[in-house]
């Protein structure tokens, strides 16, 4: 789980964030990610698999799916006996690569996205139940954190695999329910030092209701480090559920899966070296953005870079 | 120590607890197996008896008790598709997992301690910009994708080792360097993240006070207790090297158990998958006990009482 | 008059940050003689510590020694090689640094950390350099020094391990000591006997000490002579009794009014002004000026110059410059 390292040290930079917003806004956004290189690539990029993703039928040449054995195998453009139809060359069914490429960006956001969402959503609740009520519920909760801990999640994820039919759903739930973990731990944590904080004793005291201290001090502390901890997560995410596809164990025909297409790929290696090479490029670039993005998130987020770029010993 | 190591070793029961429920859970929700194990013709009545026989019609916690049972006793169920017992069938895999761990534990140890300091000691220079972002680009490149382009590279286009396969040392080097490589790139970022805090420590300065040159300041007092940390993160990427390992020995047909995992997934052996599921668990547990136990010896901060 | 076993002249050091460059030390002149103890004293962030790790080239990336000699034994240290300058550490200079739970490394005996020391300057075998260790530690007072040579750092107290930075600081009998705050994280009682060690030790080893504190007590009872520093510069310099008696700079009596004395019951301790600025952040004019009570408006437009007067002390302060100018 790589949420560890950053959940130790995410936990006051709400404050900062709110500063943000009070002092600039949209404009400052803009000019703390224009200072950072790898920040602005990261953004371009997954800007752009975004976009991609939204207006993938706009920007198909081909049908993605339909088999077109007359085109078969036809390599990459700038290569002998490759046209500018096929930019990147077509598969052993003849269907044009670059297209699959294309379609490719839905599945991979769409479980990269959703899948951390949910994470979220039940990290959230199980960190809130924890650290708010205390005693028992926080034990046994704490103790299933623990074992979801020391295994790795793939198994989790192989079992679920092998007793339910693999779809895009299925992969977003079950993925979803072995990555709570991270945002469990962080809340726990966070609900834990809001708890002492004399201000929050003194709202408990003056009868204030659980929901409002959940959403006025423990939500906009937790709410940077849920950033980071999701830009991370939706790039392993990303990687896991091509690996999967990849060992015909996620995304299913007729869906398009950047991991499947290596493995049609696999086959025709020594010939057709393209059809393994471009879906492994996309993997890498989208998320190489996403890394990029998510680092520079956590270093304007962290507070105490916060300062120190503002100046000052 | 003693009560440590016992301690520890009582903090799996709940773990292992939870694995079997939840693997339970699913094979129960998974559905009635005996239309699989029936011909299609045979009768409801039929259908009834060998459930009956299989104790399917008993209530939800007697079903589980008898699971864990089975379980404790090494008893995963027969695999349909081998046709024999599960369990030998995945222990007979270990060597070849084990093999392949070890051999990338050692690629991604001799890749990422080297780096990992040099680009400490050569902070925000050229070789540093070079490593730091080679281990991003590691981090983002899929391991199967890394592995089917070493074979289109090495096996393919200049023909120096075998595509797939186990057997000679040669066949261990492409799978080794594809699951080491991945294993590396974490390994790098953190090393060189915790010398350059090692480095910054007073103890480091008292030494250079003294007098200690550059080498033997970052290879006796840095590197000593940059182990400490080291060793952490080698189990931390226990996690990583069992996701490798299903996917490096798919890609490269190595028979080990990560192969025989996911084919029995692929192919709903459902005996097969628990019992897999089981032991790579344990070892893993094992693998994190042991390593906090060697961090134990290495820190002399630590108490053993 | 003695020669000058160390001079440092007109030393610049300045971190070079993304921020920009921050003058932490900027034109400090002062000398040691042989079997002298000086005194540093000032605010922290005033720059003390700086100059003294720039004596060793201690500092650390981004920190540079810009401008300025430091001749020991009249040959310029800024110009050894790396090779040159750790011959010259821990073994003929030496240093003690302030948190004595953090310098010791952890995972090493302390035994060995001595007899490392000791065999990175002295050609003996390890049995020697164990047996040498073990007497040093005797010689700091250690109790059952055979025993604790074998003791990791973690397990001695403060103290203790302060005992055990002294005794691997004077290893090699260096000429030179540099303490660096020795006796800010301990204990008020363990404070006296670790000066009184340090004070013992180096009359009987005739080893100057450069002191760097920003305690008065123990400038009071260690040294012969004071520096006082503000803002990366010294703005006051004498021997300990006149500058007790008749302290010159405002900021040197803002100290003064500010350290309680046993003796001179006062009703009210006073406390100056505002805050140390930080490098970057010095007013123009005179560095003390936005805290000073006796500022003028000279004073907000012109530095003063550190101005030596005949009987040997010498100040930067526009009250005091109608004497000679000793330093640009």
């Amino acid at each position: 789980m790589q949420g560890n390292a950053e959940a130790k040290t995410v936990g006051t930079i709400g404050q900062a964030v709110r500063k943000d917003k009070a002092t600039g806004g949209f404009k400052r956004w803009c000019h703390l990610l224009w200072q950072s290189k790898t920040g602005t690539v990261g953004f371009i990029i997954v800007l752009s698999v975004v976009l991609v993703a939204i207006f993938a039928d706009l920007l198909v040449p081909h049908d993605p799916v339909e088999n077109n054995l007359s085109d078969m195998l036809a390599p990459p453009f700038w290569m002998d006996g490759g046209s500018a139809a096929y930019l990147l060359g077509t598969d052993n069914l003849g269907r044009d690569i670059l297209s699959r490429i294309i379609v490719g960006t839905r599945v991979s956001l769409l479980v990269g996205i959703f899948s951390v969402v949910l994470a979220g959503i039940i990290g959230l609740l199980v960190g809130l139940a924890a650290g708010y009520y205390g005693k028992w519920v926080d034990t046994i909760l704490m103790r299933i954190v623990d074992s979801f801990l020391a295994i790795p999640s793939i198994l989790f994820i192989l079992v679920v695999l092998a007793v339910f039919e693999p779809s895009i759903m299925t992969l977003i739930v079950v993925i979803g329910l072995t990555n709570w973990v991270s945002y469990a731990r962080v809340v726990r944590s966070e609900v834990l030092s809001v708890k002492e904080r004399d201000f929050v004793r003194a709202s408990y005291s003056i009868g204030t209701k659980d929901t409002t201290i959940i959403r006025k001090h423990i939500v906009p502390n937790i709410i940077s480090s849920f950033i980071v901890i999701s830009a991370l997560s939706v790039a392993t995410t990303i990687i896991l559920e091509a690996s999967l596809s990849f060992l015909g164990l996620g995304i299913q025909p007729p869906d398009v899966s950047w991991g499947a297409m290596l493995t049609d790929g696999r086959n025709y290696l020594a010939t057709n070296w393209w059809i393994a090479t471009f879906p492994g490029i996309a993997i890498t670039i989208t998320v190489l953005g996403i890394i990029f993005l998510g680092d520079w998130l956590r270093d304007v987020l962290d507070p105490r870079n916060y300062f120190s770029k503002k100046g000052g010993a | 120590m003693k009560k440590y190591l016992v301690k520890r070793l009582l903090q799996i029961i709940p773990v292992l607890f939870i694995i079997s429920f939840v693997v339970f859970v699913l094979v129960y929700m998974a559905g009635d197996p005996v239309a699989l194990m029936l011909p299609e013709d045979a009768s409801e009545s039929d259908r009834e008896a060998m459930r009956a026989a299989l104790g399917l019609t008993d209530p939800f916690y007697i079903q589980y008790f008898r699971f864990v049972g089975d379980l404790v006793q090494g008893n995963f169920g027969t695999s349909f598709r081998y046709n024999q017992a599960a369990l030998p069938l995945v222990l007979e895999r270990l060597p070849a997992t084990f093999e392949l761990a070890a051999a990338s534990m050692v690629v991604a140890t001799l890749m990422a301690v080297p780096l990992g300091i040099y680009s400490a000691r050569k902070q925000n220079s050229l070789v540093d910009l070079f490593i730091t972002g080679g281990s991003v680009l590691g981090k983002a490149m899929p391991n199967f994708w890394l592995g089917i382009l070493l074979i289109l590279l090495f096996a393919v286009n200049i023909q120096v080792f075998p595509v797939s396969g186990r057997g000679t040392i040669v066949h261990m080097i492409l799978p080794a360097i594809t699951l080491g490589t991945g294993i590396a790139a974490e390994m790098t970022r953190l090393i060189r993240s915790n010398m350059l805090e090692i480095l910054n420590q007073d103890y480091i300065r008292t030494a250079r006070s003294k007098g200690v040159s550059s080498n033997i300041l970052v290879y006796k007092h840095a590197f000593r207790n940059s182990l400490i940390p080291v060793v952490t993160i080698m189990g931390l990427q226990v996690s990583h090297l069992v996701s490798g390992a299903l996917i490096t020995e798919s890609v490269f047909s190595w028979p080990g158990i990560g192969l025989l995992l996911v084919q029995a997934v692929n192919g709903r052996d459902m005996a097969v998958v628990q019992a897999a599921v089981f032991v790579i668990a344990l070892l893993v547990i094992v693998v994190n006990l042991i390593t906090d136990l060697i961090y134990r010896l290495l820190d002399p901060r630590i108490n053993y009482s | 008059m003695t020669e000058n076993l160390l001079e440092v002249k007109n030393l610049h050091t300045h971190f070079f940050t993304e921020n920009g460059v921050i003058p932490s030390v900027n034109g400090v002149s002062f000398s040691v003689k042989k079997g002298e103890v000086i005194g540093i004293v000032g605010e922290s962030g005033c720059g003390k510590s700086v100059t003294s790790l720039s004596i060793l080239q201690l500092i650390n990336k981004p920190g540079k020694i810009v401008e300025g000699e430091i001749r020991f034994h009249e040959k310029d240290l800024t110009t050894f090689s790396e090779k040159e300058i750790r011959k010259i550490r821990g073994n003929k200079i030496s240093m003690i640094f302030q948190e004595p739970l953090t310098s010791l490394n952890p995972v090493f005996t302390i035994g060995h950390q001595i007899s490392e020391a000791i065999r990175l300057h002295q050609d003996v075998d390890k049995k020697e350099a164990k047996q040498r260790s073990i007497s040093l530690l005797r010689k700091v007072g250690m109790a059952n020094p055979e025993r604790q040579y074998h003791a990791f750092p973690h397990l001695l107290s403060g103290g203790m391990r302060q005992r055990v930075m002294i005794a691997m600081a004077l290893s090699c009998n260096p000429e030179l000591l540099i303490a660096d705050e020795p006796t800010t994280a301990l204990d008020v009682t363990i404070q006296k006997q670790i000066l009184k060690l340090m004070k013992n030790l180096s009359n009987e080893l005739n080893t100057s000490i450069i002191l760097i504190t920003h305690d008065l007590g123990v400038i009071a009872e260690m040294v012969d002579r004071v520096v006082v520093m503000y803002g990366g510069e010294i703005v006051e310099e004498n021997d300990v009794y006149s500058l007790f008696e008749n302290p010159k700079h405002p900021y040197t009596k803002g100290l003064l009014n500010s350290t309680p004395k046993i003796h001179q019951l006062k009703e009210k301790l006073q406390s100056i002004e505002g805050n140390v600025p930080t490098p970057d952040q010095l007013p123009s004019g005179c560095n003390f000026q936005d805290r000073c009570p006796f500022a003028m408006d000279k004073c907000r437009e012109l530095s003063p110059n550190l101005v030596a007067s005949t009987d040997g002390s010498s100040v930067r302060c526009w009250l005091h410059q109608e004497k000679e100018v000793v330093n640009v």
